[in-house]
């Protein structure tokens, strides 16, 4: 008796320092967090990268052959766009004369240029719709740059900035509000403002759309700056399908981001964006 | 087992580079593939029930690599397998029913509570201590999800099973 006694009561302190090292051990890790993940993704980096567009390579490779059926629909597609665009490019060419006439005159500082820093992705958490890429602190990425790629598409925006790496939380994120300006083909009626809402899982939902504006599929959106996080003007995806309940106050849209992963190699952080 | 637990700590941290870096482009309809649960899971299922070093070990590694891929605090993951480790181990402990059998309809209804349990676990750490995470359960991406994941583990399962039968006859 005397002896079981005396096994439960070695036991259970020796239970309680397991935990309390333990606690200390996992303080000491949090501690130094970044530290650690700097370090991991420093010396993993190179076959980090490599998998990332092995990855994107070969879904590109399978993405073929599941696409094949629909390559004559596609090309059909193609060929309609195409003189769509070209029709465009000739009105285009006109307003540009015009553009550069009036900029000239009213001297505007919107088309000034923001300094970029290049940065290539080596990864993606899905669970979080985030990327992470190879420039951090030392290149002076703070929290929340807006993140680019070449085609002035917006991805997000940086959430933690490591010493050589950052994590750059996507548009399509739980968290991410953006507001937006759908861009309508006539510029006399008054613009349509709403916003963005991630929806997880890479997907998108744009809300808070008054009911009694128009908005269709197809609509371009792009950001708006309201909220003051991103410069106006970036492309963020178009609508695919609209959502309009009479009972609700406004209407919502499904969206199709510009932003996809598989396109995605190098980026862009617009390092001095700051709100005039 | 010295040799056992450093291979099981490399595993861990290669298939978090897979799943992080190569995976990420096979997403099914947003629905994305967990490597290092997947091993955490076979290893748990196929230990010993009275034994608990590996599973303890496993927890903690996956935990870290989850953590170190993902934003969490360190700890939270490592908290949740760890509850998931014990709670299969006493499942197992019920279900099993003699030495060296591993039935694949318990390795998948497990594996599918398994999965829920940590995702709810990860869905309440969200909302209580970090805010960048998705947390979407109660959504058809979410069975997809496990449905995906389902299809690795089974394939690790026999995979694993060969294995040990392999070690078994030599």
């Amino acid at each position: 008796m005397n002896v079981f006694l005396n096994k439960r009561n070695t036991i259970l302190p020796k239970i309680l320092i397991g935990i309390l090292i333990f606690l200390i051990f996992i303080a000491i890790l949090n501690l130094f967090q970044k530290q650690f993940n700097n370090f991991f993704y420093s010396i993993s980096n190179p076959l980090y990268k490599a998998l990332f567009r092995a990855g994107a390579n070969t879904s590109g490779f399978l993405g073929l052959f599941l696409e094949a059926n629909n390559l004559a629909r596609i090309n059909n597609e193609l060929i309609l766009k195409n003189q769509e665009l070209l029709d465009e490019i000739s009105f285009l060419q006109n307003a540009k004369i015009e553009n550069q006439a009036l900029r000239e005159v009213i001297a505007t500082q919107q088309d000034k240029e923001f300094k970029l820093v290049l940065a290539n992705v080596i990864g993606a958490d899905n669970y979080q719709d985030s990327i992470l890429i190879d420039k951090g602190s030392e290149n002076g990425i703070s929290e929340n740059m807006p993140v680019i790629n070449s085609q002035n598409v917006l991805f997000g925006k940086i959430f933690k900035v490591y010493k050589n790496f950052s994590k750059v939380m996507l548009i399509s994120n739980q968290n991410s509000v953006l507001d937006i300006k759908i861009q309508k083909d006539d510029t006399i009626s008054a613009p349509i403002y709403g916003v963005l809402r991630g929806e997880g899982n890479f997907t998108a939902i744009l809300d808070m759309v008054p009911l009694d504006r128009e908005i269709k599929n197809n609509d371009m959106l792009i950001t708006s700056s309201l909220e003051g996080n991103f410069p106006r003007g970036l492309l963020i995806g178009k609508i695919i399908e609209v959502n309009k309940d009479d009972l609700k106050p406004f209407q919502t849209a499904k969206v199709g981001l510009f932003s996809s992963l598989k396109q995605i190699d190098k980026l862009f952080i617009i390092s001095d964006y700051k709100l005039e | 087992m010295l040799i056992r637990l450093p291979v099981i700590f490399l595993l861990f941290g290669l298939l978090g580079i897979f799943q992080t870096g190569f995976f990420t482009h096979f997403n099914i309809m947003g629905a994305s593939l967990n490597l290092i649960f997947i091993l955490f899971y076979i290893i748990v299922f196929f230990e010993n029930s009275k034994k608990y070093i590996q599973g303890i070990f496993s927890a903690f590694t996956a935990g870290f690599f989850l953590d170190i891929f993902s934003s969490f605090y360190f700890g939270t993951s490592f908290i949740c397998l760890l509850i998931i480790a014990f709670i299969l181990k006493h499942m197992l402990e019920l279900l099993r029913k003699k030495k060296g059998e591993y039935p694949i309809t318990y390795f998948i209804s497990l594996f599918v509570l398994s999965f829920i349990i940590y995702n709810l676990f990860l869905a309440i750490s969200v909302y209580l201590l970090n805010s960048h995470m998705k947390v979407s359960l109660l959504n058809w991406i979410f069975v997809i999800e496990i449905a995906y994941n389902l299809l690795f583990a089974v394939f690790g399962f026999y995979i694993y099973k060969k294995f040990k039968l392999y070690k078994i006859e030599e």
